[in-house]
């Protein structure tokens, strides 16, 4: 049977090749943040940023963290699934 | 400026450019209570705490700016105005954040006849209420309404509602009103009924339902309010109204409490075309009125 070899250099590897994700607020606050400032300001009692934007922003970012946390709780239960043809150098038994 | 003088500006940049720590900005800065759940403010009592998890899931953009306003030192007071303006701007009516934990607030429009209260409170219903033999009573903690005014009064309404003539129906909503039968919850239930009922919670669907139903009890508040007037304002209405709730207990007496609802065909007087359902000059009318004075 053909062996995968997989160690935890190339492991570490493969997760950091992901695309880091890009989220709109991400973007907003890059091109919106006021010098000398963490974040954009209320201007008068009102963000000067379009409230739509905001709204898509925050949907998002809300979104995200609701599947980041589910993925974190189904890490969390994995059960153990034996692998034959696959084997990671630094766990062997 | 010299660099060095230009410290937070380059380290602020230098964040913004590394994928994690400008996804941590973003986070502190759109959504700070990422990691709260509606459970822990709920158990604290923390009536802003709840507004905020709220607006979070349902009303973001109204969250960001809340958010916003506490960067900037917002008073308590100046915050629960803004929620308050923005979530009723959305058509959910909210004085203040008090009850917000409790699910989407929801006013009851609706009457209970047998309460002597509502005729201390609303003595312009009497004289249509009487045509239905209802007569309250001074000193009685409870006000008799004949076994078939509800059915009756059902009938009327939706031989009214079902006419042509905006006026008509006006005054077919008015005595859905008073006979709890509209069909919207707000109109039909009156705050103690409401109270017993699950409240709607603040999703996506129950929040599009709520402003929907709150939405459309509006609208009939206005036509009761209308068709009241009308009726106070047009004898002629008046009296084919009472003719009508004679026919109709009649008919009922004539089905000896069986379940079959009865075959009346009611006549309403016309009214002259207008079509904007506003008050009109009415010839027929107006000489009623001239010959009742």
């Amino acid at each position: 049977m053909h062996q995968v070899t997989l160690t935890i250099e190339s492991l570490r590897d493969c997760l950091a090749g992901l695309p880091p994700v890009e989220l709109k607020g991400m973007a907003l606050l890059r091109e919106r943040r006021p010098h000398g400032q963490f974040f954009p300001q209320l201007e008068r009692g009102q963000m000067s940023i379009p409230r739509e934007a905001i709204a898509e922003a925050v949907n998002e970012i809300v979104g995200y963290t609701e599947r980041c946390r589910r993925a974190a709780q189904q890490l969390a239960k994995l059960t153990p699934i034996p692998l034959t043809a696959f084997s990671i150098l630094e766990y062997g038994i | 400026m010299n660099e060095l003088l230009d410290t937070f500006g380059l380290l602020a940049a230098a964040m913004l450019d590394d994928p994690l720590l400008a996804l941590a900005n973003a986070v502190c800065w759109l959504d700070p209570l990422w990691e709260t759940s509606d459970d822990d403010v709920y158990d604290e009592g923390d009536g802003m705490g709840m507004a905020l998890c709220i607006t979070r899931s349902a009303f973001p953009d109204i969250y960001a700016g809340a958010v916003e306003r506490i960067r900037s030192g917002a008073s308590q007071k100046e915050l629960d105005s803004f929620i308050c303006g923005e979530i009723s701007q959305r058509g959910i009516p909210l004085d203040n954040l008090e009850f917000l934990g409790y699910g989407i607030p929801l006013t009851a429009c609706g009457i209970e006849l047998s309460d002597p209260d509502l005729y201390a409170a609303r003595a312009d219903l009497l004289p249509v209420v009487e045509l239905f033999g209802i007569r309250p009573e001074p000193g009685h903690y409870n006000v008799e309404v004949p076994d078939c005014a509800y059915t009756a009064g059902r009938i009327i309404a939706d031989s009214l509602v079902q006419q042509d003539d905006e006026r008509l129906k006006q005054v077919g909503w008015a005595l859905a009103w008073l006979f709890s039968c509209s069909g919207n919850t707000l109109i039909d239930f009156d705050d103690e009924s409401m109270a017993e009922i699950p409240p709607l919670s603040w999703d996506e669907n129950d929040l599009a339902f709520a402003v929907e139903l709150i939405e459309e009890a509006n609208c009939i508040m206005g036509d009761v309010t209308a068709g009241l007037i009308l009726l106070e304002e047009n004898p002629t209405l008046f009296a084919a109204l009472e003719v009508n709730i004679q026919r109709t207990y009649k008919a009922l007496a004539k089905m000896k409490g069986k379940n079959d609802e009865p075959r009346i065909r009611l006549e309403w007087p016309p009214f002259e075309s207008g079509g904007d359902g506003t008050a009109l000059a009415d010839p027929e009318l107006l000489l009623v009125r001239r010959d009742a004075a």
